[in-house]
């Protein structure tokens, strides 16, 4: 047997996620992906980047700096790692931009959406755009003379022009000896709340400024008495300061989170200026902002940030450069005037977002709250849109006389604020709004309605792979289900005792819950396909997932390859697993999709000697979400459902259009279609079947005489 | 109970509350109009009481504040059920501490909760009624002598059973809580705390089996957390939902043996199990192993159920009758055992018993009381003349005492107070405003002593001479007299002298004269 631990064995996650990245790169770089839809890619590629190296690249940063050697599961040391992401990182930028400024930016033109120079406009459109300047803009705009102290206080991530600027001899012109005054450097900070894209009025088509050329032609305006030497944009990126994610080496990173927190005005990690920047300017930058010039400097020969390129794409009318809008379709099962309850009863239900529409599952809550016979409903909240009917639904129970519990988890990073905001509404209208559990993060996505019926108390559960989140669950790929099941509903209080903290957890029935059984039951179930797998019917082990990262897992999958197991992960994002190994993982395969919406699904397969178990998550397999996230796996019990995830999961690991091969190196290949196989696009397939079973439904229920009787509820 | 269009729906919700050593726990149920049972809710959290009372014998401010919150949280869960029954008991924790009253007076004031302070012998009823439920369900019956043994946090409650009747029930001072009290003093190498437990259990062990046969026992089954846990490691092949799992002796003491071996942060990582539960676990696995040790049982049963359980099933049979007979049984059988004890002329007390219970149902609604009383007048009148046991001069009042200071199973307190005090009433004196355990009772409670005593009295004087001479008794019921048609040709001299004495209460409370008649 080999060694299953040696380092060799994992990829780093680093270079996997920008592996990752480098595949969200070819979605815009491919022709055939319609021409806003490239921009928007190129612009996920911008934002993403930011963010990784704020979170992961600052991380390893301050390790770096303490002089941490020790490496990650794969062997590397952080400097190794940052070194490596520099490389990687400079190649993929030039590669964006290269598309940006060669391709797109001229094909974009050809459709009439152009990027105008000031310069270049009519007099009557530059009257225009010099008043928007002188109303709009200009008053905003505060330039602040450079020194040492305010380098120190740049904001990451918001482009910055930087003006080299030399007093103007006439404003001295008494003396008649030429003064030397010294040259200075004035900074202006063009914040990302301002509108970027400036529209110049055109007959057809979209002709637009953007904010910083606008600017850098109007820069005198600034500094009077003063002459412009040479004006730059730059933009700078800062440690985001979180205390490290734990995935990196557990206790390590723990013990020094106190002192990381404490270093809160480091050097910034990059610094992106424009490519015609010249020398002087450069070599000003990169010294005040202490930054390595080989690694940390990216020269950008085209507009920094592209991350507001996205809401460009979005907003324009030219519908032929984009993907044909898909409309969620409603699931036919749910499409009745059936109460919900009366649907449930009969079967557990599966919806495929966005494939199928959210709308039932805001239609849970709402037919909930205003239902005689409901008691309470239950519901965590991750991250949900701002003004969602879901709050508007649980408002309305609480406000009817409902007991309303809501789980909520303000430490999602970005939105804390507006989560507050909705909290307090709840809690005026009395419902119990519980925030978080200690030191955990609430991560799982959980509903339950308790209503009393003829028969007794019955709950109804749903359990899913995405957050609520109506304007997400149309453009993410997750999985839900609602069940009436008494072993499920039994589960769903103990969840929601456990984390509102009326309870300890007791004893699970269905349900396997991260931090305390999810990964034990994940480890027992892998070890069970080994222990059943046979030369004639070897194991079969199918999953899908958002990152596999585990180190434990991963050997625990290395194991039961050596075993015989068949193993196909289909992983969208990080995979550190090295899959094709010889001895060791050579019964792996792993692919990843990455197409128009985000795969977000987590579906798990244990063929099981024929008694197969399919289950979904909220969880990935990282150590985060296994050890330090409250997280539900839940098997699909019923057949029909338990047939139809299985099969989504197959159709999704038979993709070969939008997916990607791991190779053993690290690296990803485009995979091939097999000789004589159809080609199958699984999203394709599934927004197809997801119209097709809607029509048929429609037709369906056009040709049948349907009693519009009073709904049928069996209740009371 | 009626839903919103005022039909009547025979569903109940039910909720037991259980104040232990270690936690605070509820059961909500919904029983169905057959009686099956349906677990809505199944909470639990920890709380020091034990740890608390056991060392110091006082429940401190902080803790009980704890247990307020706990139990307002309950009632946060049970507000949406419109629960219809509630009982909330407590054991040990709250039996031994001195500031009993304080705390449930807080508990009181803090929740509105009427805590019930149960006897051993209480949650040994309710342990078996849960445990004899699950065997049922799963269609397994139990061989010879069986023994029931839960190892709670304060004490380990110990019965036994021969088919279905209870031979023996008692409470030990032997809980996991109290032995880390004990221990817990130095630090100890693993080996040596073994060491000590072992010396500590042996001894412990050696007076329950003064008082109950252990060696007689073939069937072993041992209720709780430490034990269910064992379940899961040595029978995990069946489900969770199994309600009873069962191991063989020899693979317990291996495991536990190698239990023992690790040290508690090595027992909280390898089992995932919190830091309370994995301190508890190597003196309550040497426990059940020394018990075992000196039974005849080669498997060890661990049924999935708890006291709550039990308290459940009380309120099915309240709700539907369900498993009354069986419960009555039980306690008429606890009864005869404690007569034995105490040395009773078995054949007197049987026949009183039944000529009461003749009586009580010929008077039909006359005497307007229910089942239950006539449960608690059998009772008494099988146990009215164990007093001779000290003596026969006043026997009546070593009766009373002697039953007061006994368990009988199934008994709640109250009962067992109306029990002993009717039995002290059998003869003599008849109640009075002086005598203080009469006054101390309810204005409803006195009366139903007075009935069950005058019912009692006219039964004892009908076998005057112990030799059962009636058998059948017949009733003809006039407007002033009421004629008891005794249908034997024995002759009665003496029970007429005794009814002439033993009579008047009778007459005080029913307002008619009795007449024997042949």
């Amino acid at each position: 047997m080999k060694k299953l631990n040696a380092p060799e064995n994992l990829i780093n996650r680093e270079m996997s996620w920008l592996e990752f990245n480098t595949r969200v790169l070819h979605e815009g770089l491919s022709d055939k992906t319609p021409l806003l839809e490239r921009l928007k890619f190129l612009a996920i590629v911008s934002s993403n980047l930011d963010e990784f190296f704020m979170v992961r690249v600052g991380g390893l940063t301050q390790l770096a700096k303490r002089g941490e050697r020790r490496k990650c599961p794969a062997g590397m040391t952080p400097r190794q790692q940052i070194r490596e992401i520099s490389k990687r990182a400079h190649e993929m930028v030039r590669a964006q931009y290269a598309c940006l400024r060669e391709e797109l930016m001229p094909a974009l033109e050809a459709k009439g959406i152009i990027r105008m120079a000031p310069q270049s406009l009519s007099a009557k459109e530059y009257d225009a755009l010099r008043w928007y300047f002188d109303e709009e803009i200009f008053p905003i705009l505060t330039p602040i003379a450079a020194s040492e102290d305010v380098f120190q206080t740049l904001s990451g991530l918001t482009n910055y022009l930087a003006v080299r600027l030399k007093k103007h001899e006439s404003s001295h012109g008494k003396g008649n000896k030429p003064s030397t005054h010294p040259e200075v450097l004035g900074l202006i900070a063009l914040p990302r709340s301002m509108q970027r894209f400036i529209q110049v009025l055109a007959e057809s088509g979209y002709r637009y400024v953007l904010l910083e050329d606008l600017v850098q032609d109007r820069v005198n305006a600034f500094f009077p008495g003063y002459e412009v030497l040479e004006t730059t944009l730059f933009r700078i990126t800062r440690n985001a300061n979180l205390p490290l994610q734990e995935e990196e080496g557990g206790d390590l990173l723990d013990a020094m989170q106190d002192v990381l927190r404490g270093r809160l005005h480091a050097a910034p990690l990059r610094l992106e200026i424009d490519a015609h920047a010249g020398r002087i300017m450069t070599k000003r930058l990169v010294e005040a902002l202490e930054i390595n010039q080989r690694s940390d400097l990216y020269r950008i020969d085209g507009p920094l940030d592209l991350k507001p390129f996205m809401g460009l794409a979005a907003q324009m009318d030219f519908s032929d450069l984009r993907y044909p809008p898909y409309q969620p379709q409603p699931s036919p099962v749910m499409d009745t005037d059936e109460p919900i309850w009366d649907i449930v009863r009969r079967e557990d239900v599966i919806i495929h977002h966005p494939y199928e529409a959210f709308q039932p599952v805001i239609q849970m809550v709402s037919e909930a709250a205003e239902d005689p016979q409901t008691i309470a409903i239950k519901q965590t909240l991750y991250r949900t849109s701002s003004n969602s009917p879901i709050i508007d639904a649980l408002e309305r129970a609480a406000l009817n006389g409902k007991q309303v519990t809501v789980m909520v988890e303000v430490k999602a990073r970005f939105d804390e604020e507006q989560n507050i905001q909705w909290a307090n509404r709840l809690v005026e209208a009395g419902a119990q709004v519980i925030y978080g559990i200690l030191r955990l993060k609430t991560h799982s996505k959980a509903l339950m309605v308790v209503r009393r019926e003829a028969d007794g108390v019955r709950r109804y559960l749903h359990l899913a792979t995405g957050n609520y989140n109506e304007k997400t669950a149309a453009l993410y790929e997750d999985i839900g289900l609602i069940t009436s099941d008494e072993d499920f509903g039994s589960d769903g209080s103990n969840f929601f005792n456990a984390v509102s903290g009326y309870s300890e957890p007791r004893e699970w029935r269905r349900l396997a819950i991260a931090p305390t059984h999810l990964r034990r039951q994940l480890e027992e179930m892998i070890d069970r396909e080994i222990s059943c797998s046979t030369p004639e019917t070897p194991g079969l082990i199918l999953a899908k997932m958002n990152s596999l990262l585990d180190p434990e897992i991963c050997r625990n999958l290395y194991k039961a390859s050596q075993a015989g197991v068949k193993i196909k992960l289909c992983v969208r994002g990080i995979c550190c697993l090295r899959p094709g190994l010889k001895g060791i993982s050579e019964n792996i395969e792993v692919i990843s999709v990455v197409d128009r919406f985000l795969e977000h699904s987590r579906i798990f397969y244990f063929q099981n000697s024929g008694q197969e178990e399919i289950y979904l998550a909220s969880a990935d397999w990282m150590p985060r979400n296994l050890d330090r996230r409250v997280e539900i796996m839940f098997p699909i019990v019923q057949e029909a459902p338990k047939e139809r995830v299985i099969h989504i999961l197959k159709t999704a690991l038979s993709d070969n259009q939008k997916a990607w091969v791991l190779n053993s190196d690290g690296s990803y290949s485009k995979r091939d279609i097999e000789p004589g196989a159809l080609p199958i696009r699984c999203q394709e397939v599934f927004m197809k079947s997801a119209q097709e079973a809607a029509r048929a439904w429609n037709q369906a229920k056009r040709a049948t005489f349907q009693p519009r009787g009073p709904g049928t509820a069996p209740g009371l | 109970m009626q839903n919103q269009k005022g039909e009547t729906v025979a569903i109940r919700n039910v909720a037991a509350i259980d104040i232990g050593s270690n936690a605070i726990r509820l059961v909500i149920a919904q029983i169905d109009a057959d009686g099956a049972i349906h677990r809505l809710e199944d909470l639990q959290r920890s709380a020091p009481l034990g740890r608390e009372s056991f060392s110091t014998g006082h429940i401190t401010a902080e803790t009980t504040n704890l247990a307020i919150e706990i139990l307002r949280g309950f009632q946060t869960i049970m507000a949406p059920y419109n629960i219809d029954k509630l009982r909330a008991v407590t054991t040990t924790a709250v039996r031994e501490a001195a500031n009993q009253d304080m705390f449930l007076e807080r508990i009181y004031m803090g929740t509105g909760l009427a805590v019930e302070v149960i006897a051993g012998s209480e949650a040994d009823r309710l342990l078996y009624a849960a445990v004899r439920e699950a065997f049922r369900k799963q269609n397994l019956t139990s061989k010879g002598t069986s023994l029931i043994m839960e190892l709670g946090g304060g004490t380990a409650e110990i019965s036994m059973y021969e088919r279905d009747h209870v031979v023996f029930s008692g409470s030990y001072p032997l809980g996991t809580t109290r032995l880390h009290s004990a221990l817990r003093a130095a630090h100890r190498s693993q080996s040596e705390l073994v060491e000590l437990i072992n010396r500590y259990i042996g001894p412990a062990i050696s007076v329950i089996q003064q008082s109950s046969p252990l060696d007689e026992v073939e069937t072993v089954i041992c209720v709780g957390g430490d034990m269910r846990f064992v379940a899961n490691q040595l029978a995990p092949e069946a489900e969770t939902d199994t309600l009873v799992r069962t191991f063989s002796r020899k693979d317990f003491v291996k495991f536990a043996k190698a239990i023992a071996r690790l040290r508690v942060d090595q027992i909280v990582h390898k089992y995932i199990l919190s830091y309370q539960d994995s301190e508890a676990l190597v003196p309550a696995l040497l426990t059940y192993a020394e018990v075992l040790r000196r039974t005849k049982a080669q498997t060890v049963y661990v049924p999935n159920v708890s006291m709550r359980d039990g308290m459940i099933l009380d309120f099915v049979t309240e709700e539907t009758g369900r498993g009354l007979d069986e419960m009555e049984e039980q306690i008429f059988s606890s009864a005869g055992f404690l007569g034995l004890h105490y040395d009773y002329d078995e054949d007197h007390a049987q026949h009183v018993a039944d000529l009461s219970c003749q009586l009580f149902d010929l008077l039909g609604s006359t005497h307007m009381l229910g089942r239950r009383e006539r449960r608690l007048l059998k009772v008494a009148a099988l146990l009215h003349d164990v007093g001779n046991y000290i003596s026969n001069r006043s026997h009546h009042k070593h009766s009373e005492y002697i039953i007061q200071a006994s368990d009988i199973f199934g008994l709640r307190p109250q009962d067992k107070q109306i029990v002993s005090i009717v039995a002290r009433y059998h003869r003599r004196a008849l109640p009075k405003p002086t005598h203080l355990g009469f006054t101390t009772m309810s204005r409803t409670d006195r009366a139903t002593i007075s009935k069950l005593a005058a019912i009692l009295r006219v039964a004892d004087a009908l076998d005057r001479s112990h030799s059962r001479k009636v058998k059948k008794i017949n009733v003809d019921l006039r407007r002033n007299e009421i004629y008891l048609i005794l249908g034997t040709r024995e002759d009665l001299t003496l029970e007429r002298l005794a009814m002439r004495t033993k009579g008047v209460l009778f007459e005080e409370v029913f307002g008619r004269k009795i007449v024997l008649q042949n």
